[in-house]
């Protein structure tokens, strides 16, 4: 019987009450994304946000025309970038939108907040768009919960803290919601969900390049339901509708243009295309066609359209018509082939395979929920299982080869995690039949009892009373009810401490893993007192300040948005890292001796080159550090100039110092980092990252010192120009001696 | 020296203004320049005026400020008669010339003793522009023409440039050398002396070269911002600054990294910039300290001084020190209390009292502890004062105890209903001078209920009729055939 709260059916109560719940994960969501913001400051994070953010305020400032045409000559000099030709615009017109809506209503809000809370609240979003995922495959219960997972899921937390504006921030949303409507459009055949998923697709397919797992997951689907004899119209309709619609949109994307026609990535789903409209007209045959004829027919056509349909994609990858697959994705077959073809993708951290400890620390108890999800999924198997299966697989296998496609498995390894949890507490929340399954035991046995009470009667007292007892005990009523509802608390209770836990874990990973900026680093005093270590927004911003608004600086490409988004000065090289052979240059400049360096980078119009160096703070993360992948970049390229053996001493150490192989001695590199640093560390002093002793008297007479911040961390160099003499740098600082004294003696 | 076409406007004006008025002569002139550790420099002009004509006649005298370009840098200019200390009222004429109205006519050769005190920026420039050492004296040099341009005939005159007696931690002011026609130095006074020059001679320009090594900061932008909330009960403060040190730069325009690290320990003298202070209200909260890229992590605010004399200071460490030549642009602010500023009259007008500009003091001090330099504020060359009222109030003006002139803008923020925009009351000033900095000006407006509540009425408005169009739309059927739930839920 239903019982009226404040006039509402029980019907609005559960309405009412999962709108309210829905709310508060959006709150826990998008809060516990907060910790940067609370700890430092409304910044934009790590190095791609800055570019994106860079972007988003060309596109409010000029408009979206000047954003499209947008050529900007201050990146890659001095080749130059077209930008809006080479990025996906999905997050910057959002947040353009954004700002430009609460403009409208007069809200004067920063661009930068609207792209610092972009992340955070798209992850809201992303909570309900599951909740509607686990909804539609199983039931409200499992979309809660699986909203509640995915707002807090550290997997999904890594890449939208607030500042981390990047294109997943909103892909992830958009990944699910697509996937939400793919799965409705298949339950119903509908086109309108059809053309909506089509339509998610393309704000997917603007916003980040992972749009490649839909086209070729849901194809997939498709697939294996013709496969497993599961084609229906209702399969037809929301593929067919969503083919053709999402790839027209799709390639109103500059970027992505006429790559569904041609590239390998999109071949399967046009494949697939291909194959369920043979489906359709072969079913459409088999009402007009007897069932032997029919038989023959089918198996002729799917023999001649094997040899044909293969033989033209090996002729057309052949003759390249078919683009092969991206090295990207060579490197997700095979995990050691981008160290030996490409190293400039080997040497970014996050496309290292997954280490096993990651799953449990990006997804801690959901890791192991998902195969519980799996074989519920199995024991249902509707056509939307037969997807969240595949889906889980392939998720799983492409966050094994590659960390930062974790992101990507969260989502699925929370709606498993949700079904897998909801199924258990279906069963082990049900006290109503408990109750009754306990009162029926109690009313049977109640009999049984009073027999055995005439029996003792009847038999004497010969019989031990403590027997007796014992049988009395565990025959009573209560006994039976607790014993029928016993299992089920423990179960409910372990799950309860299980989701507090993990909500527990989510919270610690979140704030002490993912809420760092990495542009500006805190320390702790031994006093427990908080450091703020500012280092690269003091170099980024004298650059901004005191040198020519035309200046270029070289760096390694690590630092190439971050100079353009704080510095705003011209850059050889950024994280776009399209040009290898650039890239192979500035690896060279670094290197090479300071006679070569110099006359490259003049070739280059260079006038500052900044370098990181951690050595008096510690900060492993410098460019010393990384120094061998600029080697092996450049040796790709410049096979002729060097080698990364010459680079290690004859111990075969990678050294520093007066311990170092000449070669690296001489290296720019070397060289810019540890200039005049053994005179702040004196005599006795070492680096603290490489734990080596300084070098002593290094010279350098092409490049000079312009700028050094407080801990040393980052330092700039000017490229001197021509010797009004003629003379060379050597000469001249032979003549005139060093810039600046040292007057402090050890 | 180059010719710039102001200089021959002025010789074409002087000569033009000399055939005119020749009936009226400087009997007597003699000129103070002040040199020093401030970023202005200060001249004083007493002349003696006197009608030769036969009849009482003149009752303006004509002030040129000096050439083009010496008039860029002009702040402020003020005439007092000398004998009553009367001050007598000045308005351009033109972009060259200033008239001063004496009062009644003068008498045939009656004669009339005036104070013309002038204040100008960027007239004592870095000299050699570059410093070998980071820590050797900071060298100045003031250069000007030695004879005053006057409309009139000047029979007596001569230049006395003193350096300013102020004395700070990093060794005060001292003269190095000074070359010019007649020059001299007055062994008594310090002061080096050009003239006396009589009519008809000439003498050129004259130079003085001398040691500061105080904090000269130049204040290239400089733009305080008032925000008035009555609901809020706040008045918002900020101020966006762009400063540049006008000091020598230093070699290659880099800084010793290793000299740097190590004057943290010896606290040797550098000249580099290190901090700014700003007096703050004792009641702000929420101070901000931020530039294009983020907050700027070192900042402080603290009381300094003792008792009664104790004032709260904002301290601002900017990213990098500033060495000569280099720039630091940020933005600073906090709210205070709107009663400490805002008085509503009998007649219900409200009006706003508030400091028209903050004084930025800069210190090259290593040390740690707060303190506020007792050296005068950076020269500001631009400076732009907003009041941003609120949403309806109306019959603006602005009254100030010196000559500034105010334009009203609107502008909209937080949610104000179309329509009604915010009065923003806009002071722009050029080379301002120090007897500005400390003045209030008051903002006077009407400001009705009717208005204050215009905005949370709207709001209102807005969500019920949204509320409405939610309820409406939700009652309404858009499909063909009645819902399967709704058949569902009619059937039980």
């Amino acid at each position: 019987m239903a019982y009226k709260v404040f006039g509402l059916t029980a019907s609005d109560q559960t309405s009412l009450l999962r709108i309210a719940i829905l709310g508060l994960i959006s709150i826990v969501a998008v809060g516990s994304r907060l910790y940067s913001v609370i700890r430092f400051e409304s910044v934009i994070h790590e190095f791609d946000p800055w570019f994106n953010y860079r972007t988003t305020r060309y596109l409010v400032d000029n408009g979206f025309d000047k954003f499209w045409n947008w050529f900007d000559e201050t990146a890659w000099y001095p080749l130059g970038r077209v930008v809006g030709g080479t990025l996906y615009p999905g997050i910057m017109v959002t947040s353009a939108t954004i700002y430009n809506a609460l403009h409208l209503v007069n809200i004067p809000v920063d661009i930068r907040n609207v792209c610092v809370f972009l992340a955070p609240a798209f992850s809201a979003l992303t909570a309900l768009a599951t909740y509607q995922l686990g909804k539609e495959v199983k039931n409200a219960t499992a979309g809660l919960l699986a909203a509640a997972f995915i707002g807090v899921a550290p997997g999904y937390i890594s890449r939208s803290v607030a500042g981390s504006y990047d294109n997943e921030g909103i892909a992830i949303f958009l990944l699910v919601f697509t996937f939400f409507l793919w799965l409705r459009s298949v339950r119903l055949g509908s086109a309108l969900y059809g053309a909506l998923t089509a339509i998610f697709y393309f704000y997917m397919v603007s916003a980040w390049g992972g749009y490649v797992f839909i086209i070729n997951l849901i194809p997939l689907h498709v697939f294996a339901l013709l496969v497993m004899g599961r084609y229906s119209n209702r399969l037809y309709v929301a593929y067919s509708t969503f083919y053709v619609l999402g790839t027209l949109a799709s390639m109103q994307i500059p970027f992505v243009g006429f790559q569904p026609t041609f590239t390998s990535e999109h071949m399967a789903a046009l494949g697939t295309f291909g194959l369920i409209q043979l489906v359709a007209f072969a079913s459409y045959v088999r009402t007009l066609v007897p069932s032997d004829q029919f038989r023959m027919l089918i198996r002729l056509s799917i023999l001649g359209l094997f040899v044909v349909g293969f033989g033209g994609l090996v002729l057309l990858t052949m003759t390249k018509v078919i683009a092969p697959w991206t090295g990207r994705f060579y490197s997700l077959w095979d995990t050691a082939y981008a160290k030996v073809h490409i190293p400039i993708i080997a040497s970014v951290s996050e496309h290292q395979p997954t280490a096993w400890p990651n799953f449990f620390f990006d997804l801690n108890m959901l890791i192991w929920l998902l195969p519980a999800g799996i074989y519920f999924s199995f024991r249902e198997l509707s056509d939307n299982h037969v997807f969240l299966i595949l889906y889980s697989l392939f998720a799983a296998y492409f966050a094994g080869v590659m960390v930062r496609l974790i992101l990507t498995l969260t989502p699925i390894v929370c709606v498993m995690a949700g079904v897998a949890m909801a199924n258990v507490f279906e069963i082990y929340l049900d006290f109503s039949k408990t109750k009754a399954e306990a009162e029926n035991m109690a009313v049977a046995t109640a009999p049984a009892e009073k027999e055995k009470e005439k029996g003792k009667s009847q038999g004497g007292a010969g019989e031990p009373p403590v027997a007796v007892a014992a049988k009395t005990l565990y025959e009573t009523a209560g006994f039976k009810r607790f014993y029928a509802l016993f299992p089920k608390i423990v179960v409910v209770a372990n799950f309860l401490y299980f989701l507090c836990m993990f909500q527990w874990h989510c919270s610690w990973i979140t704030s002490s893993a993912y809420s760092s900026p990495s542009v500006v680093l805190a320390s702790r005093g031994p006093d427990g007192s908080h450091h703020i270590i500012d280092d690269f927004r003091e170099a980024y911003y004298w650059l901004q300040m005191n040198t020519k608004a035309d200046a270029k600086v070289l760096s390694w490409w690590d630092y190439g948005y971050q100079l353009a988004g704080m510095a705003d000065r011209t850059t050889l090289v950024d994280n776009n890292t399209w040009n290898n052979t650039h890239i192979a240059t500035v690896g060279k400049i670094l290197a090479s001796d300071e006679d070569t360096a110099y006359e490259l980078a003049r070739r280059h119009d260079v006038d500052y080159v900044l370098v990181v160096f951690g050595g008096m703070l510690g900060y492993s993360g410098d460019d010393i550090n990384k120094f061998l992948w600029m080697i092996r970049i450049a040796q790709g390229v410049y096979p002729d100039g060097f080698k990364e053996e010459d680079f290690y001493n004859a111990a075969g150490e990678y050294a520093i110092g007066d311990t170092a192989s000449p070669t690296m001695r001489r290296s720019l590199m070397h060289k810019l980092c540890y200039y005049r640093f053994h005179e702040v560390m004196g005599p006795q002093g070492f680096d603290r990252v490489r734990k080596q002793k300084l070098p002593k008297d290094i010279t350098l007479d092409n490049f000079e010192e312009a700028y050094t911040t407080e801990n040393w961390m980052v330092r700039i160099y000017k490229v001197k120009d021509l010797d009004n003499y003629g003379r060379s740098h050597h000469a001249v600082s032979a003549f005139e001696g060093p810039r600046f004294k040292n007057d402090f003696v050890f | 020296m180059r010719l710039h076409p102001g200089h021959l406007l002025a010789l074409v004006a002087l000569l033009g203004q000399q055939t005119v008025v020749a009936t009226l002569v400087n009997s007597n002139l003699i000129r103070t320049v002040t040199l020093g550790a401030s970023a202005y420099v200060t001249e004083q002009i007493g002349v003696v005026v006197q009608n030769t004509d036969t009849h009482a006649t003149h009752t303006s005298y004509r002030v040129w400020a000096g050439d083009a370009a010496k008039l860029e840098r002009l702040a402020s200019l003020h005439v007092h008669e000398r004998k009553s200390g009367r001050e007598l009222p000045v308005t351009k004429k033109d972009d060259m010339e200033y008239v001063v109205t004496l009062g009644s006519p003068l008498a045939a050769g009656e004669k009339i003793g005036l104070s013309i005190d002038m204040v100008y920026t960027q007239m004592a420039q870095p000299a050699p522009a570059t410093n070998v050492g980071q820590e050797d004296d900071q060298r100045w040099a003031w250069d000007d023409q030695l004879l005053v341009a006057s409309p009139y005939a000047t029979r007596k005159q001569k230049t006395v440039v003193s350096l300013d007696g102020n004395t700070n931690s990093n060794g005060g002011t001292r003269l190095v050398r000074h070359e010019g026609a007649r020059g001299s130095r007055d062994p008594d006074t310090g002061s080096v002396v050009f003239g006396p020059f009589n009519s008809g001679d000439t003498a050129g320009r004259g130079r003085v070269v001398f040691v500061s090594n105080a904090e000269h900061v130049e204040a290239t932008g400089l733009q305080r911002e008032y925000f008035v909330s009555h609901w809020d009960d706040t008045l918002h403060v900020s101020d966006a600054c762009d400063v540049r040190n006008a000091g020598p730069s230093t070699p290659g325009g880099a800084i010793d990294g290793v000299q740097r690290m190590m004057s943290r320990f010896t606290g040797a003298r550098d000249h580099l910039i290190k901090s700014f202070v700003v007096h703050v209200p004792g009641t702000a909260r929420e101070a901000f300290f931020v530039d294009a890229i983020g907050n700027v992590s070192t900042s402080a605010i603290g009381t300094v001084g003792k008792r009664q004399k104790a004032v709260h200071v904002m301290q601002l460490k900017p990213r990098y020190p500033l060495a000569g030549g280099w720039r630091y642009a940020w933005r600073h602010g906090y709210r205070v209390p709107l009663g400490e500023h805002l008085r509503r009259a009998t007649d219900g007008r409200f009006h706003l009292h508030v400091p028209f500009i903050e004084r930025l003091v800069a210190s090259s001090s290593s040390d740690k502890h707060l303190a506020v330099p007792d050296h005068s504020a950076a020269a500001v060359l631009d400076y732009e004062l907003r009041v941003t009222l609120p949403q309806g109030a109306c019959n603006v003006e602005l009254r100030a105890p010196f000559e500034a002139e105010y334009r009203i803008e609107h502008a909209k923020h937080y949610l104000d209903a179309p329509g009604v925009a915010r009065p923003v009351v806009v002071v722009s000033m050029r080379n301002v001078p120090p007897a500005v900095m400390g003045q209030n000006v008051v903002v006077s407006y009407d400001y009705s209920w009717a208005a204050m509540w215009l905005k949370p009425a709207a709001i209102a408005a807005c969500v019920m009729g949204l509320f409405v169009l939610a309820s409406v739309v939700s009652r309404l059927q858009f499909g063909l055939a009645p819902a399967a739930s709704k058949l569902k839920s009619k059937a039980e």
